[in-house]
């Protein structure tokens, strides 16, 4: 499970962050189409976002979330050289993350 | 209103003029679509339906999903196949000495009166090389190739030579098969993607028939989506396919010579717009 992360210049000032998780986010409700037995729920719970290992904003994803969630916040008060990171764990335990450094 | 339906039923008629050249055709074609959609100039057509400005409120969206392209592990994973040596040592890398630009596509060989697609080539390549030759031409491993190939031409604007009297044949074959009506609906290609583009159709928005092959093989978020993700990636022979079964009319074979015909028909109408392999489509 990979995860890629974007810093861009905001189009309404500061920077825009964007996170791409690769994830499945199974709901635990579908059926596997050839044996019939239900999938296990395995989603994305918690999502921080830091700056220089501060944590700033945490999403708090669930099952609703499609597969592969585009998570983006806008952050007003980094400067150039500001390291962005951002970690992700789901209901299983597993966890990954990625980190970007301000332009 | 009588004048401007006495004016569309004339700009139709002159967009399938029979006996035109295609040079003709394609000031015709390209000029209808350059009046009908001002300011997105003809290079932008290679974005599809994302181009026009009936498609601006979804546009956003659509420049989001391309900053992480989802198509990019299908290309790396293509360009390895495309790298990956035949048992006899050699790689498609050396058919493909032989082969036109992708630009150029497809190409008419008058030696053997046959219409080269890059699809036909790759399987051609493969057999030269006493390999089995990729029976699915619709999706997954021949669309990765055929974008390892078309992608090493991206920016290229489109230029197939359509001089010759064979090649010609094949020209007015694609034109006939774009302009008849089929199926239990009774359209024809250009009823949608020539009359209607910008239109409606439930929920979507019908694309330009302006520049349909230039990004293909494609990412189709609906193929994705149909497949649980195993299929996302399909040539222009498995659109033109799920395209003519929506007509409710029995769909050709990938790669009939109806198909390539259509193919050819499309290419020449996109002269001039860049190559933009692979793209992703609704």
């Amino acid at each position: 499970m990979a995860t890629k992360m974007k810093i861009k210049t905001g189009k309404t000032g500061g920077h825009d962050v964007l996170v791409l998780a690769k994830h499945p986010m199974e709901t635990g409700l579908r059926k596997d189409r050839k044996t019939g037995k239900p999938i296990p729920a395995h989603y994305i719970t918690t999502m921080v976002f830091s700056v220089n290992g501060n944590p700033v904003a945490q999403a708090n994803l669930s099952a609703g979330v499609s597969a592969n969630p585009l998570i983006g916040i806008n952050l007003t008060d980094v400067k150039s050289g500001d390291v962005v990171s951002v970690r992700w764990t789901d209901n299983m335990g597993e966890s990954d993350g990625a980190e970007a450094t301000v332009k | 209103m009588k004048k401007t339906m006495a004016s569309l039923l004339i700009a139709g008629f002159a967009l399938s003029a029979v006996g035109a050249t295609p040079e003709e055709d394609i000031a015709a074609f390209q000029g209808y679509f350059l009046k009908k959609f001002e300011g997105v100039p003809l290079e932008a057509y290679n974005d599809g339906v994302n181009a026009l400005p009936q498609y601006a409120g979804r546009r956003e969206n659509w420049e989001l999903l391309m900053e992480f392209p989802p198509y990019e592990e299908h290309v790396e994973r293509g360009r390895e196949e495309w790298a990956a040596p035949f048992a006899n040592g050699k790689t498609f890398s050396d058919c493909a000495k032989d082969w036109p630009p992708a630009n150029e596509y497809p190409w008419y060989d008058p030696r053997t009166d046959e219409l080269h697609t890059i699809v036909g080539d790759v399987n051609a390549c493969l057999k030269a090389n006493g390999e089995e030759p990729i029976k699915n031409l619709r999706h997954g491993r021949i669309a990765r190739l055929v974008i390892a190939y078309k992608e090493q031409f991206n920016g290229e604007k489109m230029n197939v030579d359509v001089s010759h009297p064979g090649a010609l044949k094949w020209y007015e074959k694609g034109k006939k098969f774009y302009w008849t009506k089929r199926g239990q609906l009774n359209f024809s290609c250009a009823d949608c993607h020539v009359h209607s583009p910008g239109g409606k159709i439930r929920g979507d928005v019908l694309s330009a028939g302006l520049g349909h092959t230039t990004g293909f093989p494609v990412y189709r978020t609906r193929w994705f989506v149909d497949s649980s993700g195993e299929r996302p990636l399909g040539t222009v022979h498995r659109r033109y396919g799920g395209c003519i079964s929506q007509l409710r009319a029995a769909p050709f074979g990938s790669q009939s010579p109806e198909y390539k015909a259509l193919e050819l028909y499309e290419a020449v109408m996109s002269t001039g717009i860049p190559l933009k392999v692979p793209s992703q489509r609704q």
